[in-house]
């Protein structure tokens, strides 16, 4: 898994390329826990190039969001596939998250 | 973990030999993830290799997952958390209710000595999506 990082707005977009399961949940899960420790909390996942995710990586999100409350942050997803939707739906996780249907409504939720 | 990776990696290969659709190979890695990693977790030390078969016959894909460790069942698993408040959300079960409900058919036998899993579904289940 690569991972990219940008920076908009005073939101960290964090782009994961390739599956997020167990055998590579642990790379999203440190950079998402150095984000934290630098005190980003308003976080942007960028899922446009996930190809699918295991509960490893619920694991991961769903430490990320109770992190966003704790620091009284902002996390918002977009740019899920079909496959990867399909699971945030059977896992009860689409009621966690603000999944927006754009990059530039996921900062702006992000944001606000 | 480098037997999950392995095996997924040949599974990847299998798909697209094969030409499954891409809904299905990723339904199938999804589920071989949680599978393999809860036997490599349940397994315990003495836990001899882990099988795994990958067959396609006309349109239906049947993937076994079998091994030698002690009897363990991973359907038993009481239902997941899927709908508590963020508060009070566990991950935990959350892998094992993805393969019950991801897949047409999930079977689990105790024979011979050994735990054996058997994951089915179609090839042309979900034709609208990516």
């Amino acid at each position: 898994m690569t991972i990219n990082e940008a920076h908009e707005a005073g939101v960290v977009v964090v782009s994961p390329h390739g599956r997020i399961d167990s055998t590579t949940s642990a790379i999203l899960e440190r950079h998402l826990q150095g984000l934290a420790a630098a005190r980003q909390t308003r976080v942007v996942v960028d899922f446009s190039g996930v190809d699918y995710i295991s509960s490893a990586g619920l694991r991961v999100l769903l430490a990320l969001a109770k992190r966003g409350r704790d620091q009284k942050g902002r996390v918002a997803l977009f740019g899920l596939n079909d496959s990867v939707r399909q699971v945030f739906e059977l896992a009860g996780f689409v009621a966690l998250f603000t999944i927006a249907p754009t990059r530039a409504e996921a900062v702006h939720s992000a944001m606000a | 973990m480098d037997g999950v990776r392995q095996t997924l990696k040949e599974f990847e290969q299998f798909a697209r030999a094969r030409g499954l659709s891409d809904d299905l190979r990723r339904r199938f890695l999804v589920a071989l993830d949680e599978v393999l990693s809860n036997v490599a977790r349940h397994g315990g030390p003495s836990g001899g290799p882990v099988q795994v078969d990958f067959k396609l016959t006309g349109d239906r894909l049947t993937v076994t997952v079998e091994d030698d460790a002690p009897p363990f069942n991973p359907l038993d698993a009481p239902p997941a958390d899927t709908s508590s408040p963020l508060e009070q959300r566990k991950a935990g079960g959350v892998g094992i209710e993805l393969v019950r409900t991801l897949l047409e058919s999930v079977r689990y036998e105790h024979t011979g000595g050994r735990n054996r899993l058997t994951l089915t579904d179609r090839n042309s289940r979900h034709t609208n999506h990516s």
